[in-house]
């Protein structure tokens, strides 16, 4: 799909629905990478970094955001018919993010309890991610999503073959890194075991449980890792916060937060 | 990965942009990661039990074919690293015959194990069970009881009356359940208490049910009356680990509808999937729509293979006596039968030989047997 007086270089947009921008920003922070990405890809339309403006069809389009809000619900499926690929990118847009926590709640109370003019902000009762609504071709994890990950993407669609995206564990990168494992030697909580990696074991890096950012990984056994976690001796509030967190709402997160929810809805 | 033996690696091709060349790299891998078997059609080790067979088959068996030796070294790390506390010795136990079957020692060192000394616990609640039959739930309880293992009892003591042993018929995280029968003055004592007074116990004592024993096998319980009580926690322990049988039965036998104990729990495990619990009682009335009829009569509801059951069997000793001749007759091995005696205690330690049967003491060596332990004295008179 070549566009015109140009070599046949992709066009790719970039859009954002419900975020804070993080993920959008990890392209632009790719410094060393940058010229030869607009030498390889036309970037046709990104409000973040640009004001011109360009309309489909795209070849790429990457979506940031979750679905939060009446009018987007019809915006990403006016995307969704201008992209050849479409790229959900993000904790938002992967698994609703952290606004995805009304999900459980009364949304009209947490409205009036964040925002002076509640009459004045229209959206949705529940905040959802861009795949609810339409085919997502291809997800990268994290808030915000890792540079690298992102690289390899967009080289893998450029060379036409499979991103080489891990689907394991976080304790995975932890165990090459040498990062002792801080559930076993400190008891502390870490999401770890069912996050799927991507981000070099940031947090434990830096000596911190994993808060499951990346989201659940393939297979992972959370309402497990949840019983173990509340068998030691945590009580339920704690367990339901390290799942209630940027990915919560995406499964099998999601049924352990609905379950412990009604764990405490009993006691 | 914490093994120091794995070797496996993934090779990453690492290009740039145009796809012309590209850096490879040989990155630590683990055939635990749910891609690591993956080809483009599909995946040849789906299942996390795929993985893990894989990895468990390859350490310890296959290993020997590629390079002579044992894929493990015996460090432990393995166990010692495993947040969730799988332990691959009990995982190979599992899959392996046992080659010697014994019935394992005490698990936790007692506390106050000798007579005249007791650990304190306080009462939390009471629950009748039937007219004569009472539920103590103990708390505060000596860490050493919530380690103790199902079939285990204490000696429990209030001032002035002497110790009686009870087995154990429930552990929870906080506290430990004991099923009492008032039939004498020290039980009545005890089921009369309040919650809140302090009670003395010494224990756990005895031997436990060889759960282990019966991994990949059918699991029958088989329980008469109160003998429901030591087979309480059993029944909670194989639920626990349900994938590692090939099913759970409990057959229960109770003279009268109003006699069974643990109503609620029997509900619950009926409504499970996990086991298949069958009731009949002795004589009813014509409210009770169950099987009536002794514990044996249940027996026709066997359909599986008999040489892989394993069971679990508790009640008055002539309950038991006919229970084992019916699980022998139906093909059940008499090593993979177990049985839990009950005899006068004093000392639960092996000093006093009250509770000796032959060369046995009950208190010590059992009071869970298997069946050959007992030998000729299960099925003697007077022994």
């Amino acid at each position: 799909m070549a566009t015109a007086g140009r070599t046949a270089r992709p066009r790719v947009a970039v859009a954002k629905f419900a975020s804070c921008d993080g993920c959008q920003l990890t392209i632009l922070d790719l410094e060393d990478q940058l010229l030869e990405i607009v030498s390889r890809f036309d970037i046709v339309e990104f409000p973040e970094a640009t004001s011109r403006r360009s309309p489909g069809p795209y070849d790429i389009v990457f979506v940031e955001g979750s679905i939060s809000a009446p009018e987007h619900i019809d915006a990403i499926k006016e995307l969704r018919k201008q992209a050849r690929i479409l790229v959900a990118i993000g904790a938002c847009a992967t698994a609703g993010g952290i606004q995805a926590m009304r999900n459980w709640a009364d949304h009209d109370a947490y409205r009036a309890a964040v925002y002076d003019h509640p009459e004045w902000v229209e959206s949705l009762a529940k905040a959802t991610p861009v795949a609810e609504h339409v085919k997502v071709d291809l997800e990268l994890r994290g808030c915000p999503i890792d540079g690298g990950q992102l690289l390899e993407l967009m080289t893998a669609v450029l060379v036409g073959r499979r991103p080489q995206i891990r689907e394991e564990a976080v304790c995975h990168e932890c165990k090459r890194k040498g990062t002792v494992c801080m559930v076993v030697a400190t008891g502390r909580a870490c999401m770890g075991p069912v996050t799927t990696s991507g981000c070099n074991a940031l947090c434990p890096t830096y000596d911190r449980g994993c808060y499951g950012c990346f989201g659940p990984r393939t297979n992972g056994n959370a309402k497990s890792w949840s019983k173990g976690l509340l068998r030691s001796g945590r009580p339920p509030e704690e367990v339901w916060r390290l799942f209630a967190g940027f990915t919560g709402y995406a499964e099998p997160f999601r049924s352990v937060i609905t379950e412990l929810g009604k764990a405490k809805a009993k006691t | 990965m914490s093994c120091p033996t794995c070797f496996c690696t993934s090779v990453i091709e690492e290009s740039d942009m145009d796809g012309k060349s590209s850096r490879t790299e040989r990155q630590w891998d683990s055939c635990f990661d749910v891609a690591f078997a993956k080809v483009a059609g599909g995946d040849f080790r789906a299942r996390p039990r795929d993985r893990y067979r894989q990895w468990l088959t390859h350490k310890f068996s296959t290993w020997f074919d590629q390079f002579g030796s044992s894929g493990c070294v015996g460090c432990g790390r393995c166990i010692t690293w495993c947040p969730v506390r799988i332990d691959v010795r009990e995982e190979l136990a599992a899959i392996a015959p046992p080659i010697a079957p014994v019935v394992q020692p005490v698990a936790v060192e007692p506390v106050a194990a000798s007579p005249g000394t007791f650990s304190i616990a306080r009462l939390a609640s009471i629950k009748a069970e039937t007219e004569d039959t009472t539920t103590l739930s103990l708390t505060d309880v000596d860490p050493a009881f919530l380690g103790g293992r199902p079939g285990q009892f204490v000696m429990i003591a209030l001032p002035a009356f002497p110790a009686v042993p009870i087995s154990i018929s429930r552990f929870r995280s906080n506290g430990i359940d004991l099923t009492i029968r008032a039939v004498g003055a020290t039980s009545t004592a005890l089921v009369n208490l309040h919650p809140g007074a302090r009670v003395g116990l010494r224990g756990p004592l005895g031997t436990f049910w060889p759960i282990q024993e019966a991994y990949g096998r059918h699991a029958v319980v088989v329980a008469g009356g109160v003998g429901l009580s030591p087979l309480h926690g059993l029944v909670d322990a194989l639920v626990a680990n349900h994938d590692r049988f090939e099913s759970i039965s409990l057959f229960y036998g109770s003279r009268t509808p109003e006699e069974r104990l643990f109503r609620d729990d029997l509900a619950a495990w009926s409504a499970s999937k996990e086991i298949d619990v069958a009731v009949t009682v002795d004589r009813a009335g014509p409210e009770w729509k169950g099987r009536v009829g002794v514990v044996t009569t249940l027996f026709d509801m066997i359909s599986w293979d008999c040489t892989k059951v394993t069971a679990f069997v508790v009640g008055p000793e002539r309950m038991m006596q006919a229970s084992v001749q019916g699980l022998i007759s139906k093909g059940v091995p008499a090593d993979r039968i177990c049985v839990s005696m009950e005899r006068h205690m004093e000392c639960g330690i092996g000093l006093c030989g009250h509770c000796q049967m032959a060369g046995r003491f009950v208190c010590k060596d059992g009071p869970v047997f298997r069946l050959n332990d007992l030998g000729d004295m299960f099925n003697r008179e007077g022994i």
